[in-house]
């Protein structure tokens, strides 16, 4: 899979998917698949355009809403559903201010000689989200394009990386998982922290995540961490503790069960799976390392019966 | 001097002949021709002939095309695709998957397929589509085509329907969907077409336009001009034979088809045509020197 920034050296002309699908649940995902499928009926290019960062943290004041995925785990996405080539729109104020006609013809028909678009029935592209389904129809027409809209999908709601965020925040991380089509993951650098866990006799890898990640309710989960490939039972808790650190940004750590490793500045992901209990204080060391012992358990049954199967896989 | 063949995936809008005077500017040179015309509206592969190879382009006939076309019940135009006038309409359009595949199956095999009036061949000197701006509607002799894949598939429309059709050269895409809605007690035209293959090229091995303006090596996306020949028995002549054959000699060879027989020397390189005459194998085309 190729991957640009910058004006694409097409060989080949592109089916398109135009969206920012932060998280690629199974909606985004159903369009990516159309996509592909698609692509290769045209014999074309299967390619995505897509934004980063997210186009509402570059227009909105407030930074936009939290971001599900790292971009390296959007684009582990794409390929594996098939995707031949990402172009990525630096989404700046200049980018922000084009039309939807001029997003349309430089970067869909210039520079990805569009045959075919695919978008979400709720689209939005262009100054002021001016662009969607219809607009894009009406340009296809006069451009040589087709257009078509992966129609909603859900029960109930429809899948949206709102809907997510939400799950995520009422700790529904079963919701949440179902929605995404996988377990909600984490991907992030084990920094140093102060190593009370170790001297309580539970060692844990403290994750630094991307800036304005979108993190599950506080609490306690079970899940499992990627180190080196393997995916590893861990008791992940996800608090404040402000009398450690400054700002409100929550701390994810994860014990990595029977791992002995040394995992400080890698990279690892850390899958949820369950929430086991909301964060609690307790009155006394002991209580606590006990609690811990009955999480870890727990944790363990939750992984034996999710199996062997691969958070990082797609369904 | 250049020459040798370019796979180009044409977009839609452009006549075969925008994009041959595109090619023109880019590789510098008046020499360039194409083979089998696709409508403006049409997208795929276009096969170009460059410099000498444009010699080749009268065998370059490939038995067989296939491509991917949308049809829109409905309505029938006088173009039988979205390019013409809507001449009638209907809302008897939709039709189950299963009675469409059905009556599909039924163009499978060898027929007569009636030219569209809106069309580039000629009768009686004149092209078909001058006498339809006219408005004078002429008798079109029907003509031999063959059908070996006709498949069907839904779309997101259901007024629409993917054809994925394998025919013979010379058949009208158009005429087969605008047949189809009709066969189905509808109306119908094409809203896309897009050739996915031509004789042994793939579209997917075509360029676009805007990479081959853009690319350093222009000239080198250029294929062999014994591509073109690829459909051609071919022989390899040995030196004397070669030397023959350049000289416009006529050569006693070994084939097994009637001809035209594609020529190579012992190196692979490619010398020209032969054509059957009386016993003999005659040089029709000569290439010159070596990358002629």
């Amino acid at each position: 899979m190729k991957v640009t920034r910058y004006d694409l050296e097409l060989t080949r002309p592109s089916v398109v998917a135009l969206g920012v699908f932060d998280g690629v649940h199974l909606g985004h995902q159903t369009i990516v698949r159309r996509v592909v499928e698609r692509a290769r009926e045209l014999g074309a290019a299967a390619s995505v355009v897509t934004f980063d960062p997210h186009p509402a943290a570059v227009v909105s004041s407030s930074g936009g809403p939290a971001v599900l995925a790292t971009l390296s785990q959007r684009l582990e996405w794409f390929e594996q559903l098939g995707v031949d080539q990402v172009r990525l729109i630096d989404f700046t104020m200049d980018i922000a201010r084009q039309s939807a006609e001029q997003f349309v013809d430089e970067i869909l028909v210039a520079q990805l000689g569009a045959l075919s678009v695919v978008v979400g029935d709720d689209a939005h592209f262009g100054r002021a989200r001016e662009g969607n389904l219809e607009t894009l129809r009406v340009l296809g027409a006069s451009r040589g394009f087709e257009v078509e809209s992966a129609g909603a999908l859900g029960e109930g709601r429809r899948y949206s990386s709102s809907l997510v965020r939400e799950l995520l925040g009422e700790g529904d991380v079963e919701g949440a998982n179902h929605v995404l089509g996988r377990p909600f993951t984490l991907r992030g650098v084990v920094m140093h922290g102060d190593a009370r866990g170790r001297q309580i006799g539970y060692p844990t890898a403290n994750l630094d995540t991307q800036e304005h990640q979108a993190l599950p309710q506080l609490g306690i989960y079970a899940g499992l961490t990627r180190v080196e490939g393997d995916w590893i039972p861990s008791a992940i808790s996800v608090g404040t503790r402000p009398q450690f650190y400054d700002g409100a940004r929550p701390l994810v750590e994860s014990y990595v069960i029977d791992y002995r490793g040394d995992l400080y500045d890698t990279e690892v992901d850390v899958a949820f799976l369950s929430l086991l209990r909301p964060e609690a204080r307790f009155s006394s060391l002991e209580a606590l390392v006990e609690q811990m012992g009955r999480d870890v358990a727990a944790a363990r049954e939750i992984c034996a019966t999710y199996g062997s199967r691969r958070p990082d896989l797609l369904g | 001097m250049t020459s040798g063949v370019l796979l180009i995936d044409k977009p839609s809008g452009l006549t075969s002949h925008d994009v041959v005077a595109r090619v023109r500017t880019v590789l510098d040179t008046s020499r360039v021709g194409h083979a089998g015309t696709l409508d403006p509206l049409a997208t795929g592969l276009l096969v170009i002939a460059v410099g000498s190879a444009t010699r080749l382009l009268r065998f370059a006939q490939v038995e067989t095309k296939r491509y991917l076309a949308r049809v829109r019940f409905g309505e029938a135009t006088d173009s039988l695709d979205a390019d013409g006038r809507v001449v009638s309409s209907t809302d008897d359009v939709l039709r189950p998957l299963d009675l469409v595949r059905a009556t599909a199956e039924g163009f499978l095999g060898a027929s007569f397929q009636r030219p569209p009036m809106v069309s580039a061949i000629k009768v009686k000197g004149r092209r078909l589509h001058e006498l339809a701006r006219e408005g004078v509607e002429v008798e079109r002799p029907e003509r031999p085509i063959e059908v070996t894949r006709f498949e069907v598939r839904e779309t997101p429309d259901p007024r629409e329907w993917d054809l994925d059709i394998e025919c013979s050269t010379g058949t009208y895409v158009r005429v087969l969907g605008a047949d189809l809605a009709e066969r189905l007690g509808t109306l119908g035209h094409l809203v896309a077409l897009r050739r996915l293959r031509s004789g042994a090229h793939d579209v997917t091995e075509a360029v676009t336009l805007e990479f081959l303006e853009q690319c350093e090596d222009a000239p080198g996306q250029m294929r062999l001009a014994g591509d073109l020949l690829a459909g051609l028995e071919s022989v390899v002549l040995d030196e004397i034979q070669t030397v023959a054959m350049r000289r416009g000699q006529r050569l006693r060879l070994e084939a097994t088809s009637a001809g035209p027989l594609a020529a190579y020397d012992s190196a692979g390189e490619l010398v020209g045509v032969l054509a059957a005459r009386e016993e003999l194998w005659q040089p029709d085309v000569v290439l010159v020197g070596v990358n002629a």
